[in-house]
């Protein structure tokens, strides 16, 4: 994926990654720390969290996926991990009502590969 | 608004979440962090430095943040700590009407996280200045009262040709005994429940009944007759009304801690009215026995017979110490409280 500098300010273009990871709104939302950014998406045990889902919802239990869901939607909207903090507001929403969710699986599997990829392209070369 | 040492408690369950938010706040308070309610808890009970705020958040695991603010508002010294909830729920409208001050949702906008708690510690900070003011301005005016009753008792005695020293004499006389029954262990439940500077302080106001007593009666030096007593008698209802009168005045006025100033005068009307009282129920006004009656009126009557046993009075000579004792050790169980007598007599050597 190629970074490009932006022609007005110098700085990383980090649009390629949208609509899955929003870099500058996430940059700006730590204050503009970069480094501490990265390393917040390198923390981020994303795989971990679906995998969590995905088991609650093999089991039907609601209110774990209500609130593993929820869980998952706060850090993704933190971290600005916009199409994972959609789905897993989607999927909370749903385990609330106590709708089927295992439609969801698949989604939330290819949702989280993504960003897993995506983040380990984007902290390729850094000092993280 | 000075922002040192300004604590700010986050707590949330993911440490991405508590680290963002000490990003944007670190640079401007002290930030201490909890990953979940119980831990919290844990350190808002053990430190003696509270937070100025929390940022709460709702789901957790184990004690929820709903759990964590409801512990808190039944804590004394917790519950006047703001709460900001941090969620990524819209149960916006629970959240506020449960007690917390606001509410951030995620994701975190730095600048109206910084406001939002920049506004809720001044607010805070400025509550508890208004406070203090408060507080000092009414302990003024309850010792300006206090003062005023006071001078008031003494100007009774003066009246009665008394020595306005009695009423010195036996708010020092009352706090040589608390002490000496607090020692004992002698209704101590009681004691330790009451507030005993205002206990002994409202000593002083036991006869200001007798600003009712007509000076033929109040002065005479012989014998009174049965009706002169029966009109004596009514200083114990006269007292007790002028406290009364006080206290409906007393609730025209604003006090954050009314509670003081009313305890301060229910303990001169127990003792106004009641100091008469016998143990055996044959007292004045109202025929109460034992511990009916209040037990500020049966230490009120101990110090009150003792100090009069041995002052010279317009119509008797003093006693001395030890004949005063006696006449105190023979009315233990009927007219006193036999407990009260038996301190007095164990500290007896301090009256002298």
């Amino acid at each position: 994926m190629n970074i490009e500098k932006s022609e007005t300010t110098g700085c990383e273009n980090y649009t390629a990654y949208l609509p899955a990871i929003g870099v500058e709104e996430g940059i700006r939302r730590l204050m503009n720390n970069k480094k501490l950014y990265f390393g917040l998406l390198k923390r981020f045990e994303g795989r971990q969290m679906a995998n969590e889902i995905i088991s609650n919802i093999n089991d039907a239990d609601f209110p774990s996926i209500s609130k593993n869901a929820h869980k998952l939607k706060g850090v993704a909207a933190n971290l600005e991990l916009i199409e994972l903090k959609n789905l897993a507001s989607d999927i909370e929403g749903r385990a609330k009502m106590e709708v089927d969710c295992t439609d969801m699986v698949d989604a939330l599997d290819k949702a989280v590969n993504t960003v897993t990829k995506l983040i380990e392209t984007l902290l390729e070369g850094e000092d993280i | 608004m000075s922002t040192e040492k300004i604590k700010i408690l986050i707590v949330d369950d993911v440490d991405i979440n508590r680290i963002i938010l000490t990003e944007i706040l670190a640079d401007t308070y002290e930030i201490e962090q909890a990953a979940d309610g119980n831990e919290a808890i844990s350190i808002l009970l053990g430190s003696t430095d509270k937070p100025h705020l929390l940022l709460l958040d709702i789901r957790m695991p184990g004690m929820d943040g709903f759990e964590v603010l409801q512990f808190m508002k039944s804590d004394p010294s917790l519950q006047r700590i703001p709460v900001i909830f941090i969620s990524a729920t819209d149960d916006e409208r629970k959240g506020l009407s449960s007690g917390a001050v606001d509410y951030i949702s995620k994701p975190f906008q730095p600048d109206i996280v910084k406001l939002r708690v920049a506004n809720h510690i001044e607010l805070s900070l400025y509550r508890e200045r208004l406070e203090g003011l408060v507080e000092q301005k009414v302990n003024e005016l309850i010792s300006t009262k206090e003062l005023f009753l006071e001078t008031m008792a003494n100007l009774i005695e003066y009246r009665s040709l008394e020595s306005g020293s009695h009423v010195k004499r036996t708010k020092v006389l009352a706090k040589i005994l608390v002490t000496q029954l607090l020692k004992t262990g002698r209704y101590e439940e009681e004691l330790m429940s009451e507030n005993r500077d205002m206990l002994i302080n409202a000593m002083s106001l036991h006869d200001i009944g007798k600003i009712g007593i007509p000076d033929n009666i109040l002065l005479k030096p012989g014998k009174l007759t049965p009706e002169e007593f029966k009109i004596i008698e009514t200083h114990t209802v006269i007292g007790g009304e002028v406290i009364e009168s006080l206290m409906a005045g007393s609730k025209n006025e604003i006090h954050i801690q009314a509670g003081e100033q009313d305890d301060y005068l229910k303990y001169c009307y127990d003792i106004c009215r009641y100091h008469h009282e016998h143990w055996d129920g044959k007292g004045y006004p109202d025929g109460l026995s034992g511990t009916d009656i209040p037990l500020s009126a049966r230490i009120a009557a101990v110090v009150d017979i003792y100090d009069a046993l041995v002052s010279e009075r317009c119509y008797k000579k003093a006693f001395t110490h030890e004949e005063a004792l006696k006449i105190l050790q023979e009315s233990a169980g009927n007219h006193l409280d036999p407990e009260i007598v038996a301190a007095l007599i164990e500290v007896n050597q301090m009256l002298k």
